[in-house]
């Protein structure tokens, strides 16, 4: 599938040269994320107030395309703070939007706390530059995860930098919705040595 | 999952898409509902064809031209409802070894060949509006050169607001019909984005100049030249949408920008097809009741007492009169309320402003918050929640002009606010109140007024922010809250920069 897509693309470049160009990765995924929302269709169907879940590879477009989720948080006073995700989208790195849905379902509550512990001794200043890095990793790591090809002990180090920092920074309780965005994903991070933030 | 990436090439590649095969959709259901292990998606399959197939069918159907925007607007909602299901549909499908491509090869083809006829669809009904407006002020021209006695200036102030009312309406049906066009960020689509927002600057000089003259006083010439208000639309950054906009006759065009000339012609408006208008906005009797962006009382008291959250520098600078106040922090305060659910942010920043500016009365605030949440959702505003695409569309369904911005630069902000307007603004809320647990939650607020320096420069903002603090009681996050301009401008930022004016 993924060789016939990116033959058409690559005619299609030729013909019209509508298909993507691959982008720089690690400065502009964060932007990319943010933009998710303000583009068409997730722009009329994913309400505002939904925060954007960390981004995972999907290993195609060379690296360039991942995953999130959208889920709805609670106010102060409300029971739980984080609630099960009602909305997903695909996009690539420059937050061109494949495709946008909202999940079936109703809001769930899951769980009062939002991040993990080791954020708790971070600012929101810092916890920024924290997601930052993590932003970073997650384009490098993307890019391992699409070429598939043998992991080099630098490419393991990097791995594991992203396992951790992933750990460190994703929401507990929405560990299971990580998961399902890419399971292929997770088992290909412990097979090549990094101990893996989510299990099956 | 690279399918998905093609399909995003394909809604860029109009030409190519528009060819793209219905034809292979048959084929494809029938490969579906014959293998037993994804039996499940027959239903969805069917579901998928058939309706792309209709809307196909509408599509192609001969247009009434006076209906086409209502008609176009319509199908451009069902296509994205279209290309949400296919999207459903392609993730039950992977790994299927069924290519789902031909479902997004024809919703997308049809979802790019709507945009371009809506885009070709709008621009006459701008340049149409234009040219209607350009009557209406060569008849307010007339009416404030004449001599003529107060009721017969009476009379005539009413026929040209009769008549500026139907406009309104026929601009706010552009609206949503832009709305529903998708992308803020695509130069076609902000092109024609900034041309109903100059409309809503110039309509909303023509009320200012009736109102003036029904009470009979005329303003002077400086007052109702909206000129420098829209200036902006022709910045260096709008290169891309002038280009858009070159490709276009120059008719389409004309009205809009520094250069207008008032055509001469009698008065009198081209008939106005009021049975095409959008219904998910009230008619407006006429547009002397288009709710006033009430000017902020004078701000000498205000400036004088409210002082929240001032550092002991800014304290000092306002008391050594270096620094200003412009709109009504002190005096908006009481129209904030703690927002009664999660998601109510945007109906909640809306009723501060209909409220503000008199468009609807003032009453309790929750049973206020729940009729305008039921209104926003009957109408496709609010979906558990409000899509950025709707922000503002309750001010618009109320008679309010109003311009839309998204990707705005701080300046465009800090001038608005500068005119002492109550602003709808989106910020990250975890950025703006420095907690982590709210971070990446796009909010709406509303800017009640801002603090500058004499020599310009925008020192904060002051808001009303509804988002509740109160872990056991309901206290909204700000009441005319100052907020230091630089973790404004970041939480603005990463919200993508927009707000929403009243004219």
């Amino acid at each position: 599938m993924r060789t016939i897509s990116l033959a058409v693309c690559a005619f299609l470049a030729l013909a019209s040269g509508a298909c993507h160009k691959a982008a720089p990765l690690s400065a502009g995924l964060k932007d990319a994320v943010r933009k998710v929302r303000f583009q068409a269709p997730c722009n009329t169907v994913i309400p505002q107030e939904w925060p954007a879940s960390l981004p995972v590879p999907t290993g195609a477009a060379g690296g360039a395309e991942f995953k999130i989720f959208f889920y709805p948080l609670g106010q102060a006073g409300t029971p739980n703070l984080v609630n099960a995700p009602l909305g997903a989208a695909v996009f690539d790195s420059q937050g061109t939007v494949a495709s946008c849905a909202r999940l079936p379902g109703e809001k769930k509550g899951l769980s009062n706390r939002r991040w993990p512990q080791a954020v708790d001794k971070l600012d929101v200043d810092e916890l920024q530059q924290e997601l930052d890095r993590l932003y970073a990793a997650t384009a490098e790591v993307a890019v391992l995860y699409a070429a598939q090809a043998a992991i080099t002990d630098a490419a393991r180090k990097t791995l594991q930098d992203y396992s951790s920092r992933f750990s460190s920074l994703a929401e507990p309780a929405l560990l299971p919705d990580y998961y399902k965005l890419n399971p292929d994903f997770w088992v290909w991070l412990e097979r090549c040595g990094a101990p893996a933030p989510i299990k099956r | 999952m690279s399918i998905r990436i093609l399909a995003a090439s394909l809604l860029l590649a109009p030409n190519w898409a528009a060819t793209a095969p219905l034809s292979g959709m048959d084929e494809l259901v029938s490969k579906i509902c014959a293998t037993p292990k994804i039996q499940i998606n027959c239903s969805s399959a069917q579901y998928q064809s058939n309706k792309t197939k209709e809307l196909e069918a509408r599509y192609n159907a001969a247009f009434d031209p006076a209906k086409d925007i209502l008609a176009l607007d319509a199908m451009n909602r069902d296509c994205l409802k279209l290309v949400l299901s296919a999207a459903g549909l392609e993730d039950e499908l992977q790994g299927s070894g069924l290519k789902p491509l031909v479902f997004w090869a024809a919703i997308t083809s049809l979802h790019s060949r709507l945009l371009e006829r809506s885009q070709r669809t709008i621009v006459p009904m701008l340049a149409d509006l234009a040219s209607d407006m350009a009557r209406l002020e060569a008849g307010a021209a007339e009416a404030e050169a004449a001599a003529s006695s107060r009721p017969e200036r009476i009379a005539s102030v009413q026929r040209l607001g009769a008549e500026g009312g139907a406009v309104l309406d026929r601009l706010k049906t552009i609206s949503l019909a832009i709305d529903d066009m998708g992308m803020p960020s695509e130069a076609a689509i902000r092109a024609l984005r900034g041309s109903a927002n100059a409309a809503a600057v110039r309509l909303a000089g023509l009320r200012d100049r009736l109102l003036a003259l029904q009470r009979g006083a005329s303003l002077p010439q400086s007052c109702w030249d909206f000129r420098g208000l829209i200036e902006y639309y022709d910045a260096p950054e709008s290169a891309a949408e002038r280009k858009v906009l070159g490709t276009l006759p120059a008719s389409a065009l004309q009205g809009f920008g520094p250069d207008r000339e008032v055509p001469n012609v009698p008065a009198g408006l081209a008939p106005a097809a009021r049975s095409h208008l959008d219904p998910r906005v009230r008619r407006s009797g006429s547009l002397l009741d288009a709710p006033l962006s009430v000017p902020a009382p004078d701000a000498a008291d205000s400036s004088r007492t409210w002082q929240p959250g001032f550092s002991g520098k800014l304290r000092a600078l306002r008391r050594a009169g270096l620094t200003r106040t412009a709109g009504d922090p002190a005096g908006r305060a009481g129209l904030v309320h703690a927002q009664y659910r999660d998601s109510t942010c945007s109906v909640a920043a809306q009723q501060q402003i209909l409220v503000g500016y008199g468009a609807i009365p003032k009453g309790d605030p929750q049973a206020l918050e729940n009729r305008l949440s039921a209104e926003a959702q009957a109408k496709g505003f609010y979906k558990s929640g409000t899509p950025p695409a709707y922000n503002g569309n309750l001010l618009l369904a109320h008679d309010m002009l109003i311009t839309k911005h998204a990707y705005a630069r701080p300046e465009q902000l800090a001038a608005a606010a500068k005119q002492g307007k109550m602003l709808f603004v989106v910020v990250d809320e975890g950025a703006l109140l420095g907690q982590k647990e709210y971070l990446g939650i796009y909010h709406a607020i509303v800017i009640t007024g801002v603090e500058y320096l004499a020599s310009g420069p925008v020192l904060g903002y002051y808001v009303n922010d509804s988002w509740n603090t109160g872990p056991h009681g309901r206290t909204p996050a700000g009441r005319g809250k100052f907020i230091p301009v630089k973790r404004f401008q970041q939480a603005w930022r990463q919200a993508d920069s927009q707000f929403i004016e009243v004219q």
